[in-house]
Order: structure tokens, then C-alpha cells, then sequence
């Protein structure tokens, strides 16, 4: 009953949290040979093939690393696929978006204002990181609502940008 | 010219470059000194180097960019040569001045030639002059917009901006269409000024699908002038080279030999000393047009190494002592074939943006015909503040077949964790038809839009679920005694001895 659901990329996998047995996509254990190697990196063998896998768990988002390739962890419980249904049908009652920074860096330039109207496609600002400008382009077409960041301030990675209603 | 021993070389550099220029300075009995900001106190480059000073600061402007603290550390700690690395100063005829000016040697051409040659623009100029083919534009910076309008009409579009004081990509932009020219050039005279203090851009015709091929060329102070054939480096993303190699495919002996000629008059033209990169772009009809001359060691040059059989850093220190070279052409021997692909913490899903953080996880990979220059190491931090390339994987092999399965190999070895890298990219690479075939050009990202699909099947989502739930078990233990710490056998038995 206590099954966790457990989203790894597109993959849904189930995990019973008090015996630790994973079940896979076809719903039979996983036959798996799990050992710690250092903080975060496992050798894993199911039916003799090998997997040398990182983790990094964060409150926020955990992640696995398996030849460089990186995928995202979802660990859901029932309250929370509720909990996610209740905020997903808020969202689209709003119909704003807000763009987030994709990157860390320096704004350098804001092309658009506050109550802009903008195009699709068309350029809002440019933030700089490691010596490279980006234009930060609207995600659809409307007006900006709202302008997070001013010229001349960093942003850090999915710091809100702006908000295009 | 009179010989002049070098004994202890300031790297005025930081990653990768700064390790290997120690390499190749340690293994000739030359005292090696390091200079880091505060970010970088721990780098690889401080703990190989034989000293290290601090150039107290953050950014690249504060530190690695202010000759005025470099000349102060290099005096004072008794240098008597500084080496520029790539990048940073590394083309500033400014920085070579100084160098030379507070009597020391500088490892690379002269300031004059530098000036010459690292401006883009009289770099055209003088080439055209003697007959090499040029790239069709402007031989002089572009002063004001209307100019720049006139010239790219002329000269019909798709026409590049590009940085007449730099390269690397930044400061270049492809404008197809007039609307787009005042917006491309401010951004380009943006980036340009920021990476190179020169907002100095010029108009360049754009070459459809070119080859990127470039020409090693060494040259002494007793006249000696010789290269060391071409590298391939049309494996670009945003005019940034990620996979390199060596030789080129595209390039048969008659045309390295005529490529090769037109490098080293070039290099004659300039009067050029030490070593220096020739780069031409080759058209579909094997027509080479010049295109700039990096007065600089180049990021690829490993791969001419590994073929050559030549260091080329320890030729620089050779050259700059007043040496002459140690081989001539007849003795230039071209062994087996090398490739390059460079590693960047870059999202390699998401059109290669930065990523920071800390590298928790790093084993780079090992074996025959594998060489890993790396400015990196376990606990690392990557930011924001400096060039995303972390390490260059270079392979070696008899054969361009037995190279490409070597890097399909020792890319799959390759373990970092903490930050995404362009590992996942460069492998596609190594097996897309096209860079199989050799038949690509400079648009084969671009136009194969190359994004790794990192597919999981169900059984290595089952592993990953396996240690996921391992790890979660090994957090929730919370005993109300603390665990002792992971004592190794040899600490217990000191305390009981």
C-alpha cells in the first residue's frame, strides 16, 4: 500500500519505502546488486549488466548521472499527485507565463520594458554569462506584466525574469 | 641573436593551459610559477606549479587581464620568462611589450607581429597585399553603420561580423538580411569589447559550408620557418570548435603541401617567430581562402603533437631562449591520426548554456593512445566567472578508424558528476555518418541539430531507481548515537599502537 511512485526521465517505476523493494515498469521486483561506492555513486548489476551511477539528492530536485547523460528524480507520493493536479488547474486559469533565467549571469540589457507589448519570438533581454550574451526571447506573444530584473544585476539560475501576460 | 636561458616561466594563465605549460617546462628542468584569483587558490595549476602567487581578485579584469600585477610577480619572484597561455593576454601585443619592456622574455611572436597579425583587419590587409587569398571583405574596421551597410551590400549576405581584436566566437554574428545589421553589430561590439577591450569589428563574406582547416606553423630567430600540417576543426557550435582532428580527411598531400607553403610565407611575410596557428576555410572545390592567424599556442594543438610527435609548447621555450628549431620539414613525419573533443560544463540538452557548480565526481578517462589535459579535479568549482572548457580528451591511433572507436571509447569512460558537460554531445558526434564519412563542414552542428537523446530503457531506469532507494535508506538512518567517522584501518591502529 505504501508504494511510492518514482518518475526517473519518462520512466515510472514504484518503491515500497519500508522494505526498500523496487518494482519495475512491469510491476516484478528488480533483481538488483546495489553497492555504495562514495557519497552518491553506486555500482548497480541487474542480470549481469553493470551500471555505474551518481546521485545528487536535493530538496528541490534530485538527479542521476549515468554516462554523463542526466535525468531527473521524481520521488511522488499520493498527497502529492493531488497537490500537483489542484496547482496545475490554477495555472492554466492564469494565463501568464514567467520566464526564468536558463543560466546564471549578468543582465546586460533590458530591449523590452515593463508594459511592452511583445511578439513570439521577439528579444526581451540579455544576460551574459561566461563572455557570451543571450537574448532571452518571449515565449509567446502579449504584454510584460511584470520585469524582475533590472539592468546591471545578476540573476541566478531560475531567478524569475519576467512575466508576459 | 644571442642565446638566452630560461629558468623559471610565469604561466600568466589558469586551467588546462596553465598544466601543460608546466609539463612541458618542468620536463626541460625550468622552474614553473603559477598566479591564481581567489576562485582558483586550489586549481590544478597552483598545486603543479613549483610556486604561486595571488593576483587577489574575481573576475578576469582583476586578475588574469591586469599586466599591471602579472609584471609586478613575475619581477619579484625572479622570473625570467612569462608564458601567455591562449586566451586572456595571450594576443595583446600590450601585455608582450610589457613583458619585454621589464626585461623579460616573452614566450611567443613579437608585439609587432602581434599587432600586425591579431588584428584581423591588417592581417587582410597585408595578405592580400602578397596574393594569399583572403575571405571577401573589409581589410579595415568598419567605422559607423552606413558604412557597414554599404559593404555588406557589396559584398551581398549572409555576410559575418566579426571582432577585428579577437576570436573564439565572440564578438562574431551572422547577419542574412539588412534589418538585422545595427542589432548584430552592437552585440558584437558588446561581446567583442567585453572579451578583448576592442569594440573593433569588421565585415567578412559568408562562405557556405566551408571546411574550418588550419595550418601549424613554428618559426625561430635564425630563419627557420616550418609547419606541422593541418588540423580539422569544423566541428563548431556558436563558432566554437568542440571536436578537432588530425590530419584532415579532406586534405590530400598535394594540398597540405600547398595549404603548408602558403602558412609559412605568410609567417615569412610577418616576420614571425615562435609558434602560430594559420587558419583557412576550404570550399567545396578545395579553393583555401585565408582567414586569421592566431599568434598564440592554439586550445587543438595536441593533436598535432600526437601525430608530429612534437611538443609544441616545448619548441615555444626553445624558440623564445633563441634555439634553433629541432627539426627541419624533411624531418616533419606524419604518424597515424589524432582526434580532440573538448569538454565544456555546458547543458548539453539545452543549446549548450553554462553550468555552474561544483564537480563532485571527476576520473577522467585512461588507457593506450588516450591523453587528458585537464584543468580540473573532484571538488572543483565551475562559475560564471570563466571560459566553460574544462578538459581536452585527446586520442591517438594508426588509423582515422582505430582514433574515432578510441574516442567513442574513452568518451563512454569518462565520468563527471555535479555539472552537465558536452561529453553526451561529443559522442554523438563521433557517431553521426556524416563526421564518420569526414564528409561534414562548419555547419554540421547547425544542420544536424544535434541534441543527445538520453533515452533510459527500462532496465537502466531500474538501476537508477535501485540506488536512488540504496541512497534514500542510507540518508534516513539517523541513529541517535553519531555513526563514527569511516576510520580507515590505518588511523585505528595508530591510536591503539
Amino acid at each position: 500500500m505504501s508504494r511510492t511512485t518514482l518518475h526517473i526521465a519518462e520512466r515510472t517505476l514504484s518503491l515500497e519505502e519500508t522494505t526498500g523493494i523496487l518494482y519495475g515498469e512491469d510491476g516484478a521486483p528488480v533483481p538488483a546488486d546495489v553497492r555504495r561506492i562514495s557519497a552518491g555513486e553506486y555500482s548497480v548489476i541487474i542480470q549481469g549488466r553493470s551500471y555505474h551511477i551518481f546521485l545528487s539528492l536535493g530538496a528541490m530536485q534530485s538527479t542521476a548521472t549515468v554516462n554523463n547523460f542526466i535525468f531527473p528524480i521524481e520521488r511522488e507520493t499520493l498527497r502529492d499527485q493531488l497537490t500537483q493536479r489542484l496547482k496545475k488547474e490554477a495555472r492554466t486559469e492564469n494565463g501568464s507565463v514567467t520566464v526564468r533565467a536558463p543560466m546564471p549571469g549578468l543582465i546586460t540589457k533590458l530591449l523590452k520594458q515593463e508594459g511592452a507589448v511583445v511578439q513570439h519570438g521577439e528579444g526581451v533581454l540579455v544576460i551574459e554569462a561566461m563572455k557570451m550574451e543571450n537574448e532571452i526571447k518571449a515565449p509567446k506573444s502579449g504584454t510584460i506584466k511584470r520585469m524582475f530584473v533590472a539592468e546591471r544585476r545578476t540573476a541566478e539560475k531560475n531567478d524569475q525574469l519576467f512575466t508576459i501576460e | 641573436m644571442k642565446r638566452k636561458p630560461i629558468t623559471k616561466i610565469l604561466i600568466a594563465n589558469r586551467g588546462e593551459i596553465a598544466v601543460r605549460i608546466h609539463r612541458s617546462a618542468s620536463e626541460m628542468g625550468i622552474r614553473t610559477v603559477a598566479v591564481y584569483s581567489d576562485p582558483d587558490r586550489t586549481a590544478p595549476h597552483v598545486l603543479f606549479c613549483d610556486e604561486a602567487y595571488p593576483l587577489h581578485g574575481t573576475t578576469s579584469a582583476e586578475t588574469y587581464l591586469d599586466i599591471g600585477k602579472l609584471i609586478r610577480i613575475a619581477k619579484e619572484c625572479g622570473a625570467d620568462a612569462v608564458h601567455p597561455g591562449y586566451g586572456f593576454l595571450s594576443e595583446k601585443a600590450e601585455f608582450a611589450r610589457a613583458v619585454i619592456q621589464a626585461g623579460l622574455t616573452f614566450i611567443g611572436p613579437a608585439p609587432e607581429t602581434i599587432d600586425t597579425l591579431g588584428s584581423k583587419t591588417s592581417a587582410r590587409d597585408l595578405l592580400a597585399k602578397k596574393k594569399i587569398p583572403i575571405v571577401p571583405g573589409t581589410t579595415k574596421p568598419i567605422n559607423d553603420l552606413a558604412e557597414a551597410h554599404k559593404v555588406a551590400s557589396s559584398i551581398g549576405y549572409p555576410v559575418l561580423i566579426k571582432a577585428a581584436g579577437g576570436g573564439g566566437g565572440k564578438g562574431m554574428r551572422r547577419v542574412d538580411s539588412p534589418e538585422e545589421l545595427e542589432g548584430a553589430i552592437e552585440r558584437a561590439r558588446n561581446e567583442a569589447s567585453k572579451a578583448f577591450s576592442d569594440d573593433r569589428v569588421y565585415i567578412e563574406k559568408f562562405i557556405i559550408n566551408p571546411k574550418h582547416i588550419e595550418i601549424q606553423v613554428l618559426a625561430d630567430t635564425h630563419g627557420n620557418v616550418i609547419h606541422l600540417g593541418e588540423r580539422e576543426c569544423s566541428v563548431q557550435r556558436r563558432h566554437q570548435k568542440v571536436v578537432e582532428e588530425c590530419p584532415s580527411i579532406a586534405v590530400t598531400p598535394a594540398l597540405r603541401n600547398a595549404m603548408g607553403t602558403a602558412a609559412v610565407e605568410i609567417a615569412k611575410a610577418a616576420g614571425y617567430v615562435n609558434a602560430g596557428t594559420m587558419e583557412f576555410l576550404l570550399d567545396a572545390s578545395m579553393n583555401f581562402y585565408f582567414l586569421e592567424v592566431n599568434t598564440r599556442v592554439q586550445v587543438e594543438h595536441p593533436i598535432t603533437e600526437m601525430v608530429y610527435g612534437i611538443d609544441i609548447v616545448r619548441e615555444q621555450i626553445r624558440i623564445a631562449q633563441g634555439e634553433p628549431l629541432s627539426m627541419d620539414q624533411a624531418s616533419v613525419v606524419i604518424s597515424g591520426h589524432a582526434i580532440e573533443a573538448r569538454i565544456y560544463a555546458e547543458e548539453y540538452d539545452n543549446n549548450f548554456l553554462p553550468s555552474t557548480g561544483t564537480i563532485t565526481h571527476y576520473q577522467p578517462s585512461e588507457g593506450p593512445g588516450v591523453r587528458n589535459d585537464s584543468g580540473v579535479r573532484t571538488g572543483s568549482e565551475i562559475t560564471m566567472y570563466y571560459d566553460p572548457m574544462i578538459a581536452k580528451l585527446v586520442v591517438h591511433g594508426r588509423t582515422r578508424e582505430e582514433a574515432v572507436a578510441r574516442m567513442k571509447r574513452a568518451l563512454r569512460e569518462y565520468k563527471i558528476n555535479g555539472v552537465k558537460t558536452t561529453i553526451p554531445f561529443c559522442e554523438m558526434v563521433l557517431y553521426h555518418p556524416e563526421f564518420i564519412k569526414g564528409t561534414y563542414d562548419i555547419n554540421f552542428v547547425a544542420k544536424h541539430y544535434l541534441v543527445p537523446d538520453g533515452t533510459l530503457d527500462a532496465q537502466e531506469a531500474a538501476a537508477i531507481g535501485a540506488a536512488f532507494a540504496a541512497e534514500r535508506k542510507t540518508g534516513m538512518k539517523t541513529p541517535s548515537t553519531p555513526v563514527p567517522s569511516a576510520g580507515s584501518p590505518w588511523k585505528v591502529r595508530g591510536l591503539h599502537e
